[in-house]
């Protein structure tokens, strides 16, 4: 079984799986959670806190996630498609959902470099 | 929830891996070490050449003097400008007709329409607050609204508007306002609620409604914009009993009830009212909002 983030807050939790975590998104002191079922949920954290969190409770394993600036944190095994020029990145199980977010043209062309090395 | 402070900021054009902190990826932040280090190095061979440099006559030392002066100058003034909040918004508690009410008045910065979650870290936002209802049927916004002059929802429903055109507030009750068309034309903002005062008179749109909830306007008196919320929950003819008292010229409805406020005072302080609830925000939520 994969392992799982825990986020709690004074009156709810949310537990999901590493695989189940396509991209979470910055609204300002909140973020926006994007499920690989479909789901979403907003989460009253904001994405600073949420990285914090991912790295304390996965360590190492946590680097199955990229923070691209300051809005995003993607699930790496989810990166489909860059485009630079158009500042696009394609987020997708290549079956069951593929999701467009946009991105600096910088944070793209590092992240390029990135999985080229893998 | 506290953020750990060990994990540094970051930029929009730097990406981090998550866990593994000596991958060295993020490339961009690890290059503005090194021009760090380089204006330390340089800071340290300047300040060496001036430690050993011989006294200069009066005329120099007048001039480095009059360089100091002008620099703490400066400083103060960036410190001003930080305390002193460019617009901010005055509350302030009063009992009309013995119904207790809080009054919110926008000093200085421009008024607008947004619509979906608010950026709670933009700090330019100084009021804001939600404006037009939502639909139960479709989720849709209730009633015609403009958003920089594009028309997103139709409807009558309501009689009661509000339009903000050249960033001037404008509030009415009728049909087919001329105001409609205006902010459309103008690039402006238009949405519709419940009318609750127009001419100085009360209007009964909403008196059907005898249920008591926490109340919330946006009123105009002598050219000057403000909310009014009630304290407690009240019907809708008390509210607008209470809104005439007051002597204002126009009033409309704003979502009321537990519906979140917030805004900053003249020294910064965050300020909110009702209850912060994401899951009741939804992609058409609308805010009436101040900003600089």
């Amino acid at each position: 079984m994969g392992r799982h983030i825990v986020i709690s807050t004074s009156v709810d939790l949310v537990r999901v799986a590493t695989e189940g975590v396509v991209y979470i998104s910055s609204d300002g002191n909140y973020s926006t959670l994007i499920q690989a079922d479909g789901g979403s949920r907003i989460l009253t954290v904001q994405l600073g806190q949420l990285e914090t969190l991912i790295a304390r409770q996965l360590e190492t394993d946590g680097n199955v996630f990229i923070r691209i600036g300051k809005s995003l944190i993607i699930n790496r095994n989810y990166i489909h498609y860059i485009n630079i020029p158009k500042q696009q990145l394609v987020l997708s199980d290549a079956r069951t959902f593929s999701h467009t977010v946009s991105a600096s043209k910088d944070a793209l062309r590092q992240l390029k470099e990135l999985i080229e090395k893998e | 929830m506290k953020e750990n402070k060990d994990i540094p900021e970051i930029r929009d054009d730097e990406i981090r891996v998550i866990g593994d902190s000596q991958s060295g990826e993020n490339k961009s932040g690890r290059a503005w070490w090194w021009i760090l280090a380089a204006v330390v190095l340089a800071a340290g061979i300047v300040s060496a050449v001036l430690l050993v440099r011989e006294p200069g006559n009066a005329a120099d030392r007048d001039e480095q003097e009059q360089e100091v002066v002008r620099g703490f100058y400066e400083q103060e003034e960036m410190v001003d400008s930080v305390q002193s909040a460019p617009a901010y918004v005055e509350v302030e508690e009063q009992t009309i007709s013995g119904v207790p009410v809080r009054i919110f008045t926008p000093v200085g910065g421009e008024p607008s329409l947004m619509i979906g979650m608010p950026d709670f870290e933009d700090s330019t936002i100084f009021f804001i607050t939600q404006a037009a209802d939502i639909r139960a049927d479709n989720m849709q916004i209730l009633g015609d609204f403009v958003l920089r002059g594009e028309q997103i929802a139709k409807g009558r429903t309501k009689l009661g508007w509000c339009a903000i055109i050249d960033g001037n507030i404008s509030i009415g009750y009728d049909k087919e306002p001329a105001a409609l068309q205006e902010a459309i034309l103008s690039g402006g903002y238009f949405f519709r609620q419940y009318g609750l005062i127009a001419g100085g008179k009360y209007v009964k749109e909403s008196s059907r409604w005898k249920y008591s909830s926490r109340r919330r306007a946006l009123c105009l008196k002598d050219g000057q914009d403000f909310i009014v919320e009630t304290l407690e929950a009240e019907t809708f003819p008390r509210f607008s009993y209470v809104l005439e008292d007051l002597n204002v010229d126009a009033a409309i409805y704003l979502v009321g009830g537990d519906s979140y406020a917030y805004g900053r005072d003249r020294d910064g302080n965050r300020i909110a009212s009702g209850i912060f609830d994401p899951d009741v925000i939804m992609d058409n939520t609308s805010y009436i909002l101040w900003k600089y």
